[in-house]
């Protein structure tokens, strides 16, 4: 006889101690489980927290789940269960032979008959009951029950949290949807490489942000942002050839009108003024035709359209070398592609990159739902643009009918564009006219610039009904008189700065108002206030705007930001100015 | 030493005998015969302490009846000198007209020594026991003489709060592997005695145990297993007895002088193991060392002044250290 026999009579006894251990692991954990849980019902009268069932729920299932699972490794180790059977009345026997295992002698042997004697003999289920804990059992009851009431009481808190998980439940919704899109895009071959790489940058991290979102403003901030990142990456570069050219040309006399002509984007007006600056380089010197020949290289130099550099080159090539016959033809070959160019500036891209453009409004458009169904839960009336995706596809349809019409220039089309995709919302026309501004070069990028200013004149006059008052002087805050709903506001353009392009280092001053009254005196005037007496005042200098007291607004963007954001929770705010507030201050980012 | 069950029967069987044959003497203190057993089958010494009446003399004189040993007497009187006890040199005439010292045992020599009302002789002559008591030896000039095996002092003292008592010093004291304290009989056993001691001769008591089956005793129970736990907690029991020690308990700190010697642990341990086998186990359990605990313990720690003027004993103070190993 061994230890072993011993090991295996106290068998019944360890499972006995084993239950026990389970049973007041379980009912401790049902205690405590009760206790999280009124914590949390609690909290949840004052505060407004979310899916407070679900987090019950969760609790309990929790905590018992994991006492169950403890309770697995509850059992007594040997030497424990030795221990308790020796105090049931074995006195010491079952560690005394536990100890001498490892012993072998006449008096070890017959100590161990003897402990297993007195073990055969001991009745362990009279001496080791099996407790179930009723006290603890009771308690978590109790707990559950106050849990339970608490969870039924009706709080404002209560109401603001349901608010919330709806808020949450539509983003979560949202989040499907575009994560499908963002795979059908993947899958899609009608994208470039390229784009299809940044667009799903750009997705990812966009469904990155809504998953981390807290809140509707979390949540919209994303949206916009994403929004704003995707409209970047449409694609415009022959637009954008046709604006540098025309800003070369328009610094030579010889070249000045195609300049004009080629900014207003008419492309009459750029054959006649390419016929006139034939006559022009006829009658100029060598020292003219020179330089103007350097300007057409550095011209080419910076377009990325090949035809057009092509063209260019073989112009100053050949007023270069001083043949006019072939830089006449030159100057006809670049007159017919200038304005096939100035035609298509619209239409002319290439088949990808229509469908790259398709795509991307089509992601625009789920981002514009998306965020109108957030703001529709949280309760915000929200004048979300439902026609950037319409005004971008149609862009390239009813746009190039408008230029081809050649009938107020491109602004007009925009405008007429807008107009056709808004069904008669005068908000949201208003608001695809600021886009497509800021778009061009976003909301006073170019004011002050008397061409561009009659062009947004035309465009106000055309599409907004005046509501820009830009109009013909070319103010270059134009578009401050967008509609009221909410703006996207792609013109984020400070300081006659192109919109969209990185973090801008030059930064506009802002007057700084604690600085207010540094050299002012001031003035205190007593009385009692009635409908007689008299009056007094003092003069005192005017208030210091002088540049000690402006800072620029990047010292301050922070500072403004956390203030407008605290704002929009504690201040009394329609609704519909909040994500106007916050579109603001994403743009600026 | 190999011990078969055969031999722990007999042990049980030599404790059953003589307790049965001193009970033919002794009415009722069952328990006090047997802690005497443990001691002696221990090979310790035991002093039994209590007022004058209670049996104390009558149960040592008994003892050595039942047990065929040797047994004398001694008793402990103030002008009783060391030489009374131990023995002294004569001197004694030879033929040749010559003279030769001669050594006359004490009756300290003998296997069984009652030392009646040991407390009302001089400190000199209570420490004249102290080599024997320890050593199983006496020394008288430049002689050592061994003392007959087994040997054990039963002594005897009244309480120290009487007249004509001297305390024993503390090394004496220490010596004693037990103190018992001699209960008063309760009113059934007091009749009982008064009816026996009045009515008729005593019953005649036979000798049922030898010298031999003591010392073999003494053998057979040092072989019985103790667990660590266990030996463990014999050990705390004395160092909870220092007031000093780490492992004080609360009660200790506040009464006691000073704790009990390692002598006290050895006493818990081998009287606890005997006590194991009397009650029919091959193992020493907690029961055993708390049951061993106050006579082993009792007289080895000593209390301050703020215990004896509150009136503690030290039985309170082991109870109260029982009491709060227990909890930990």
């Amino acid at each position: 006889m061994d230890i072993k026999d011993i090991f295996k009579a106290i068998r019944p006894l360890k499972r006995r101690i084993h239950l026990n251990n389970a049973f007041t692991c379980w009912t401790y954990a049902f205690v405590i489980a009760g206790a999280l849980s009124l914590l949390l019902s609690s909290a949840a009268l004052l505060f407004p927290i979310t899916f407070v069932k679900e987090k019950l729920i969760g609790i309990y299932l929790g905590v018992i789940l994991l006492s169950l699972l403890v309770s697995i490794f509850l059992g007594p180790k040997s030497i424990k269960t030795i221990q308790i059977a020796d105090s049931l009345g074995l006195k010491e026997r079952l560690i005394t032979a536990y100890q001498l295992q490892n012993e072998e002698g006449t008096i070890i042997q017959m100590q161990r008959e003897d402990a297993l004697k007195a073990l055969s003999k001991a009745d362990f289920r009279t001496l080791y009951s099996i407790r179930v804990p009723i006290l603890k059992i009771c308690i978590g009851t109790a707990l559950l029950l106050v849990v339970f009431v608490t969870s039924l009481i009706p709080t404002i808190a209560k109401e603001r949290a349901e608010i919330n998980e709806n808020i949450i439940n539509e983003t979560k919704k949202q989040v499907e949807k575009l994560d499908k899109k963002s795979k059908e895009i993947k899958k899609s071959s009608a994208i470039s490489d390229k784009k299809l790489e940044e667009i799903n940058k750009e997705m990812d991290e966009l469904l990155k942000d809504l998953n981390s979102s807290k809140n509707e403003e979390d949540a919209l901030k994303a949206l916009s942002k994403a929004r704003h990142e995707l409209d970047k990456l449409k694609n415009s570069t022959i637009r954008e050839d046709l604006q540098k050219i025309s800003e070369k040309l328009s610094d030579n006399t010889l070249s000045k009108d195609l300049g004009e002509a080629l900014k207003q984007g008419d492309s009459d007006k750029v054959e006649k003024a390419i016929e006139e600056m034939k006559e022009k380089l006829e009658n100029a010197d060598k020292e003219e035709l020179k330089d103007f020949a350097e300007q057409l290289e550095e011209a080419a130099g910076e377009i990325t359209d090949n035809e057009l550099k092509e063209d260019l080159t073989a112009l100053s090539d050949s007023l270069k070398s001083g043949d006019m016959n072939s830089a006449a033809n030159n100057l006809q070959a670049l007159s017919t592609n200038l304005s096939k160019s100035i035609e298509n500036s619209t239409q002319n891209l290439s088949t990808l990159q229509q469908s790259e453009n398709m795509t991307i409004d089509q992601l625009m458009e789920m981002l514009n739902s998306s965020k109108y169904a957030i703001s529709k839960q949280a309760g915000i009336n929200l004048n979300v643009s439902q026609s950037s995706g319409q005004q971008s596809s149609s862009q390239n349809g009813s746009a190039q009918q408008g230029a081809q019409a050649g009938s107020g220039g491109q602004s007009g089309n925009q405008t007429g564009n807008s107009q056709s995709s808004q069904s008669g919302q005068s908000g949201q026309a208003s608001e695809s006219g600021s886009n497509e501004q800021g778009s061009q070069g976003g909301q006073g990028s170019q004011g002050g610039q008397g061409s561009q200013g009659s062009q947004q004149g035309q465009s106000g006059q055309g599409g907004m009904g005046g509501q820009m008052p830009g109009g013909g002087g070319g103010a270059g805050d134009g578009s401050t008189n967008n509609d009221a709903g909410y703006n996207e506001g792609e013109s984020s353009g400070f300081g006659g700065k192109r919109p969209g392009s990185g973090k801008e280092e030059e930064h506009a001053a802002i007057y700084a108002p604690n600085r207010l009254g540094g050299d002012s005196q001031s003035s205190q005037v007593s009385g009692t206030k009635n409908n007689s007496g008299q009056s007094q005042w003092n003069d005192v200098k005017s208030i210091p705007f002088g540049e000690n007291i402006k800072v620029p607004y990047s010292e301050v963007y922070s500072e403004y930001k956390d203030e407008a954001m605290s704002g929009l929770n504690e201040a009394q705010i329609p609704s519909g100015m909040k994500d106007m507030v916050r579109d603001y201050f994403t743009t600026l980012e | 030493m190999e011990v078969n069950e055969k031999d722990i029967k007999n042990v049980i069987d030599a404790a059953t005998r003589i307790e049965k044959e001193v009970a033919k003497h002794m009415v009722g203190q069952k328990d006090l015969i047997r802690q005497v057993l443990i001691s002696i089958f221990a090979g310790g010494n035991v002093l039994l302490e209590g007022v004058p009446g209670l049996g104390k003399t009558r149960l040592v004189k008994t003892l050595g009846k039942v047990m065929d040993l040797q047994f004398s007497r001694i008793q402990f009187t103030p002008d009783l000198m060391p030489a009374d006890v131990v023995g002294t040199n004569i001197i004694t005439k030879s033929d040749d007209k010559g003279g030769n010292f001669k050594f006359q045992s004490g009756p300290i020599f003998s296997n069984i020594v009652l030392a009646d009302e040991i407390n009302r002789a001089t400190p000199k002559t209570q420490s004249a026991l102290l080599e024997a008591m320890q050593e199983k030896t006496v020394t008288v000039g430049n002689t050592t003489y061994t003392l007959p095996q087994p040997f054990f002092v039963l002594a005897t003292q009244n309480p120290i709060e009487m007249e004509g008592t001297y305390p024993l010093p503390e090394a004496q004291m220490d010596r004693f592997l037990f103190k018992l304290n001699v209960p008063f009989p309760s009113l059934g056993e007091l009749v009982d005695i008064v009816s026996m001691t009045t009515s008729k001769e005593d019953a005649e008591l036979e000798r049922v145990a030898t010298g031999e089956e003591i010392l073999s005793i003494r053998n057979i129970t040092r072989e019985i297993p103790i667990a660590k736990p266990v030996l463990e907690y014999a050990i705390k029991l004395v160092l909870a007895t220092h007031p000093t020690s780490e492992h004080c308990a609360e009660v200790a700190k506040k009464y006691v002088r000073f704790g009990s010697s390692p002598r006290g642990a050895q006493a818990i341990v081998s009287t606890a193991k005997i006590r194991a086998v009397l009650e029919g186990r091959y193992n020493v359990a907690f029961e055993d060392i708390k049951y061993v605990a106050y006579p082993a313990l009792r007289h080895r720690f000593f209390l301050n002044f703020e215990g004896m003027s509150e009136g503690i004993t030290t039985d309170k103070v082991i109870s109260e250290i029982i009491a709060d190993i227990d909890k930990q």
